[in-house]
């Protein structure tokens, strides 16, 4: 199909599916009783749009515009369709005095410390040694499970410091993330030595 | 202080209150990590947005440099001998980088000194871009020994990620409110809205921004770990496991670039090549890499070895690696926004000044939440205005004086930061800085047009004078209807 048609007008044809898709889309959220059949529409519209991408310019270069486009419109859409209220001042705030002191104490300041030490030391080993442990259990090259480890690490370590960060019981956590490092290192090391 | 104090160490749960909700819980670790990350995050963030167009400033700062859209072989082998005349203990790598649609010049490098070409590949005057180098430093280092800068701003990558992880948790109304955005009113409400929905509709962005921006400063906890792992501390091994292996020369013949890019030619028709490299130069086992680009590739390059007499040894297989490879191989161009031209560029200078906005209006929802003032609000306040101001003096600094555009940087963020606590209101401390932005900005393109001699002006130059000056005016007609609301709204 690209082959005959040229690209700037499968492009355009691309964009306007994607338009569609996404108004679409706007539609069945902003009309409460509207029909389910708008959202399988829109779903369509956008597959056709992201095939069109890729028919045009490869399946990398393709996804990439695909997820700009749909980016961009829905943003555009956003602003065109935006409800626009009457300004008001903002309700006065009085004026602080500079306050330097910091109010917590001593035990909260060690453990918010030991907090952040957890969050981005600990769970960065932990997350590396995890992911490198998974990802050898994938029937891939070894260059591929690190490749892996490499791209997915940043997003385990992510997911652990968010855990450290909300978690109420803090040591228990951090004898946890410890056990899984050592375990991790024992199966890396240990095994493979 | 203390309230950024107290948020730091709400991280620390007080054990007798009841259970806050899932929700509430991802939404505190949200605003926590944000409330100390946001100035780092928001010099990243508007570095890397105008870093963008880093090849147009190049060119822009030195516009007399000569423009073509290729260099013939002969002139690649001119810029060779060129640079071993200049320089008698030749580096290891010598580059010739090549032309591009980006960027239609040519210089040979060394990995420290640098010289433009003409089309001949002769060595002109020395590659000089002071603002642009300390944009790019800006965004990559923050200005911090490289080392330490690069693991600040890639740790920075993680806590984006967290950031997006546990902004998508805490957002429960995210389906119902997916294109709601109410304008007006106090404001608040208009920046939470805004917030959320550049947030969310350009996820897959800001995700492929945190994750790939971690990647290049944290894989060094990966080569680490992985080298003692599986190649006996042999770093190299590794890297050569995943990037290719160098082939292994001796007796190399004397050098012939012509006949190199001749044959590369016929072996690559389809690829442009970016770069030549003369490895180990002079010696025993010199070789010849071409890097070249293919069509509808996002990898940075494909590397093709040749022996110094130009006969084809073989391709590194970036293109043909393993998935993974390709992958790798792939994260530069696509953090970096460098390909599809112009397009993409602004698509990802869009994209990117979301992205700034984001981090911006999520410290100011939570200032407008808090009940008083104080320094926090005006330190903020100059630090979001005073970083463009300062962007736009280093650059006026480093055309008119030799002066370190590092060093005007800083000052002039210390200055701004300064004039915020002396002024203590907010409204007063934005009217300011705007001025001033849009002063130097005017000031910058005068500056431009008496010192750069119009005769090396091409469409670039003019076009960037334009940008600048259109941006000027509609940034000032927004803050003239942004002021005549606040009077009206204070008169009634």
């Amino acid at each position: 199909m690209t082959g005959t048609i040229p690209p700037v007008i499968t492009g355009a044809l691309a964009l306007l599916l994607c338009s569609a898709g996404v108004f679409l889309l706007w539609r069945y959220w902003r009309y409460k009783n509207s029909s389910i059949g708008n959202l399988i529409i829109a779903s369509i519209l956008l597959a056709g749009s992201s095939a069109l991408c890729i028919a045009n310019t490869g399946p990398e270069f393709g996804t990439v515009y695909f997820l700009i486009t749909i980016s961009i419109i829905a943003w555009l859409l956003i602003i065109i369709t935006s409800d626009s209220q009457p300004t008001k001042a903002t309700p006065a705030r009085y004026q602080h005095r500079n306050i330097l002191v910091n109010k917590t104490n001593k035990a909260q300041k060690s453990q918010t410390v030991a907090r952040w030490f957890i969050m981005f030391v600990l769970c960065g080993f932990t997350s590396v040694l995890t992911t490198m442990v998974l990802a050898l259990m994938f029937p891939v090259s070894l260059t591929n499970q690190l490749v892996i480890t490499a791209l997915s690490f940043p997003l385990v370590w992510s997911i652990f410091s968010l855990w450290v960060s909300v978690t109420e019981h803090l040591l228990k956590s951090f004898m946890l993330i410890a056990s899984l490092t050592g375990l991790m290192v024992l199966t890396l090391f240990g095994v493979l030595a | 202080m203390s309230t950024v104090n107290n948020k730091v160490s709400s991280l620390t749960q007080q054990p007798n209150k009841a259970k806050p909700s899932f929700s509430k819980q991802m939404l505190n670790s949200h605003s926590t990590i944000g409330l100390v990350v946001a100035a780092i995050l928001y010099l990243v963030c508007i570095s890397g947005t105008i870093a963008v167009f880093y090849p147009e400033f190049e060119r822009w700062e030195q516009p007399n440099i000569p423009e073509f859209r290729s260099l013939s072989p002969q002139a690649i082998d001119n810029a060779y001998q060129g640079y071993m005349q200049k320089i008698n203990n030749p580096s290891n790598s010598i580059y010739v980088v090549l032309p591009t649609q980006e960027l239609p010049r040519a210089h040979v490098s060394d990995g420290e000194n640098e010289w433009w070409l003409d089309s001949q590949g002769h060595l002109l005057e020395e590659v000089s871009q002071p603002w642009t180098t300390m944009l790019k430093d800006l965004h990559v280092y923050l200005h911090l020994p490289k080392n330490i800068g690069l693991m600040i701003v890639s740790l920075l990558g993680i806590m984006m990620t967290h950031l997006i992880i546990s902004g998508v948790l805490a957002h429960t109304r995210i389906i119902k409110d997916a294109f709601s955005f109410k304008r007006g009113g106090t404001g608040q409400r208009q920046s939470i809205d805004l917030h959320n929905r550049l947030s969310v509709w350009a996820l897959p962005f800001h995700l492929m921004i945190a994750i790939t921006g971690a990647f290049f400063g944290l894989v060094s906890i990966l080569i680490l770990i992985a080298a003692s792992a599986f190649f006996d501390n042999d770093r190299d091994a590794l890297i050569a496991e995943i990037y290719g292996k160098e082939p292994i020369i001796n007796n190399a013949p004397a050098l012939d670039v012509v006949n190199t890019m001749q044959t590369f030619k016929k072996i690559a028709p389809k690829a442009t090549p970016i770069y030549t490299v003369v490895q180990n130069i002079g010696k025993d086992n010199q070789y010849i890499e071409v890097a070249a680009t293919l069509p509808e590739r996002l990898i940075y390059s494909e590397i093709y070895h040749f022996n110094a007499d130009g006969s084809f040894i073989g391709e590194q297989g970036m293109s043909t690696g393993d998935i993974g490879q390709q992958a790798i191989y792939s994260v530069y161009r696509l953090h970096f926004g460098h390909f599809g031209g112009y397009l993409i560029k602004l698509s990802y200078f869009l994209l990117g000044l979301a992205l700034t906005y984001i981090c911006v209006s999520g410290i100011n929802i939570w200032l407008n939440k808090r009940k008083g003032v104080d320094n926090i609000n005006f330190l903020w306040s100059g630090f979001v205005l005073g970083t463009p101001l300062a962007l736009s003096f280093s650059f006026i600094i480093s055309l008119v004086t030799s002066l370190s555009p590092v060093a005007t940087f800083w000052g002039v963020v210390a200055l701004a930061l300064g004039l915020s606590v002396y002024i203590k209101c907010e409204h007063k401390i934005k009217a300011t800085l705007a001025i001033y932005n849009a002063v130097a900005l005017i000031a910058l393109i005068i500056c431009y047009q008496f010192l750069a001699d119009p005769k090396h002006y091409s469409n670039l130059q003019y076009s960037i004078n334009i940008a600048l000056m259109v941006f000027v005016v509609c940034f000032v007609i927004y803050k003239i209807k942004v002021n005549k609301k606040m009077l009206s709204l204070a008169h009634s």
